[in-house]
């Protein structure tokens, strides 16, 4: 049997340091729909005050890190889109990009495939945005929003259906491109359907921006330190909520179509939940303004793959060399990691999956000491998590 | 009727009107036709479907096609003659395997066959090494000049080389090997120092072979987008029950390792010393084994079911869990 002894657990009912009171503990989830999914949070309350909070994650674990161990490269992608399930494209581009990192084929890529993935990567990054913004609203007893933000990520959804033919889980990387070439007519329904999305945008602004319930609930709640946000590995929307400018688009440069197009790294300094709300929002604005300088520049003839990698069982067949890699992309809700050990053959040694949501909720504790139950509820929703990503 | 096409595989051998003969014998019976015909229709299908250019023996371009074929076997000739040819490696096999070798492959045992062919292989395989040896310098070497050519790398190297083993590449990015008693030592001068200011990643590896366990974390300084590893190298315990191996926590100078050690924990079963609530993150706590490492047992399942105070039971049984 296993000699190691857990450590002991904190007494169950503890006791106020300063007026000796019994505290209350207090779970919340793992069923309930404050959580975004299956999440505990066991709260330590002094009253209706916030003294700790505890996310007990695994309700979701599926073990998939050991599963990858057992299939090829190629069957490690559609296992990744069932990570973060609102932003599979975001998942299957992160292990593709480490795994050409590790043999050493970034450069290889087509042009046209990198648009594609560009492309489908921002069309992705809005649908997951929009579905937060929703549930954001719901968070708040705001149910007007969550419908509208949902009927619009069904356009978003119906492009990338389109394409692969599912609605959540993609499958649509592949090693040196992507899975097939765009569609007839792809790029024009996805011209007319930025314009229609700004103005949707516009709309939402105008229920929340000034909205007074909003502002009393998300200003100057939940304040994250940037140098804090570093320190706990935070990412994405999070960090840049708290005026940290760092988007891996620009600063770790995956995919050189965004060193072509005009963009601005988006970056709030306030670090509360309106600022998180504001950076996803303009994020929106900006993903939708690269989208449309990409129509255009997108070239029509090309690969949508390296033919020197090839496609079909080529990709089960291919052999990284041996060695390790991290890489990482940016995505909806973060940095999108992966730690690979290749041994030389078609199945990976090890691949690791760094998930956004892990490191950007492991602050929560620290946002919300302090403060009441319906603030922790507006706080874990600002966060963004997705259990799958959380769980694996 | 095959009598009259060619017996080659490649399609420049077939004038277009034997291509056509060839491809309606092919629907008709796939049977009458040899190894080779069928190889040069898969070989037309293929040009076909790609959309790429056919070039028949009778076509203008086929002398041409035909001699740039050619050519190609030639040019890998000299690299074949200079030791890792078929007959210099199988000189280099023991007497019995070539006494197989010598044989007619139809009269050798399926076993003896599958030996013949292994030897070879790893006699090919470290024929090339050696070759590749004796090239340049060794890999490991090459890495580590290249890892010490990041500036921060060599700061590093020039601080803190007594604590470093050595340092290597991480393909595009360098890693250090840190003794483990000095981990904390260096986390804290990465962070506080040199700026290290996120953490990325905080995870494990196992190497039954080498009998190494590996912690890997990855550190990234925003201001100049510097990106380093460090490693630390673990005795690996024998068993899933043995003793399990010890690190220091850097919890306390990234607070963002927190879970991230309680995972790896989790996962391989390494303690992480200091640590102040080092409990399983995503399993339950009364899980039994290690399930990362390669040594754990898959086929025993484990069901998880609730106790009348909340707390998670594990257990083998079936009927006391799903």
């Amino acid at each position: 049997m296993v000699t190691h002894l857990a450590p002991e657990r904190p007494p169950t009912t503890p006791t106020h340091t300063e007026t000796g009171l019994k505290l209350v503990t207090l779970n919340i989830g793992p069923q309930h729909p404050a959580t975004h999914g299956v999440l505990r949070l066991k709260t330590t309350l002094d009253g209706e005050t916030i003294m700790d909070v505890e996310p007990v994650l695994g309700y979701l674990h599926r073990g998939v890190e050991k599963l990858f161990e057992d299939g090829s490269y190629l069957q490690a992608i559609p296992m990744t889109d069932r990570f973060d399930y609102l932003a599979a494209m975001h998942n299957n581009y992160a292990l593709c990009h480490a795994t050409e990192t590790l043999m050493g084929v970034t450069e290889q890529v087509p042009e046209k495939a990198q648009y594609i993935r560009a492309l489908t990567t921002e069309v992705q990054r809005v649908a997951s945005h929009l579905l937060w913004l929703g549930a954001f609203g719901l968070d708040m007893g705001a149910i007007t929003i969550f419908w509208w933000t949902v009927r619009e990520r069904e356009g978003a959804i119906a492009l990338l259906e389109r394409l692969s033919g599912a609605r959540l889980t993609y499958n649509w990387f592949r090693y040196g491109g992507v899975k097939n070439d765009l569609p007839d007519g792809w790029l024009d329904e996805l011209a007319k359907w930025i314009p229609y999305m700004r103005d949707r945008i516009a709309e939402y602004e105008g229920l929340l921006r000034d909205n007074d319930i909003l502002k009393l609930r998300t200003v100057g709640v939940g304040v994250l330190d940037p140098e804090v946000g570093k320190a706990y590995g935070c990412s994405g929307p999070m960090l840049r909520g708290s005026g940290v400018d760092w988007d891996l688009r620009r600063d770790e440069p995956f995919n050189p179509v965004y060193q072509k197009l005009k963009w601005n790294v988006v970056t709030e300094k306030e670090g509360d939940n309106y600022a998180r709300y504001r950076v996803r929002i303009r994020e929106m604005h900006e993903s939708l303004n690269m989208l449309e300088q990409m129509i255009d520049m997108v070239p029509q003839e090309g690969d949508y793959i390296d033919p020197k990698i090839g496609e079909g069982p080529r990709q089960h067949r291919m052999k990284p060399p041996a060695g390790e890699v991290y890489a990482a992309i940016e995505g909806a809700r973060g940095e999108y990691g992966c730690y690979i050990v290749s041994d030389g053959t078609n199945r990976p040694y090890r691949l690791k999956w760094r998930a956004p949501t892990l490191s950007n909720l492991m602050p929560l504790a620290e946002l919300t000491r302090g403060l009441k139950i319906p603030d922790l509820i507006v706080t874990l929703g600002s966060v963004d998590i997705v259990l799958g990503d959380l769980d694996r | 009727m095959s009598d009259e096409l060619p017996d080659a595989g490649q399609v420049e051998d077939y004038t277009q009107a034997q291509m056509a003969a060839l491809l309606k014998k092919f629907d008709e019976d796939k049977a009458a036709l040899t190894k080779n015909q069928k190889a040069a229709v898969a070989r037309y299908n293929f040009k076909k479907n790609k959309g790429m250019d056919i070039v028949f023996a009778d076509s203008p371009g086929a002398a041409e096609a035909k001699a740039a074929a050619a050519t190609k076997p030639a040019a890998a000739k000299p690299a074949a003659s200079t030791g890792t040819s078929a007959e210099d490696i199988l000189k280099t096999l023991p007497a019995e395997l070539q006494a197989l070798a010598a044989k007619d492959p139809a009269e050798l045992s399926k076993d003896e066959k599958i030996a013949l062919a292994k030897a070879k292989s790893q006699a090919m395989r470290a024929a090339s090494a050696a070759k590749k040896a004796a090239e340049g310098p060794p890999p490991e070497d090459v890495a580590h000049d290249k890892a010490l050519g990041f500036e921060h790398a060599k700061h590093l190297q020039e601080r803190f080389g007594d604590a470093l083993a050595k340092w290597q590449m991480q393909t595009d990015k360098p890693y250090a090997v840190v003794k483990v008693d000095r981990v904390r030592d260096l986390v804290r001068y990465l962070r506080i120092e040199m700026g290290f200011d996120q953490i990325r990643d905080l995870t494990a590896c196992d190497y039954p072979e080498r009998t190494t366990m590996e912690v890997v974390y990855n550190f990234s300084r925003h201001r100049d987008h510097a990106h380093l590893a460090v490693k630390v190298i673990l005795p690996r315990p024998a068993s899933q029950d043995a003793e399990l191996p010890e690190v220091p926590s850097i919890m306390g100078i990234y607070p963002g390792a927190d879970w991230l050690e309680r995972e790896v924990y989790d996962m391989y079963g390494i303690v992480f010393n200091g640590h102040t609530y080092l409990k399983r993150l995503l399993l339950p706590e009364g899980w039994t084994g290690w399930p990362l490492r390669k040594d754990y047992d898959l086929t025993k399942e484990q069901f998880v079911g609730l106790s009348e105070t909340g707390e998670d039971i594990v257990s083998f049984r079936s009927e006391d869990g799903w």
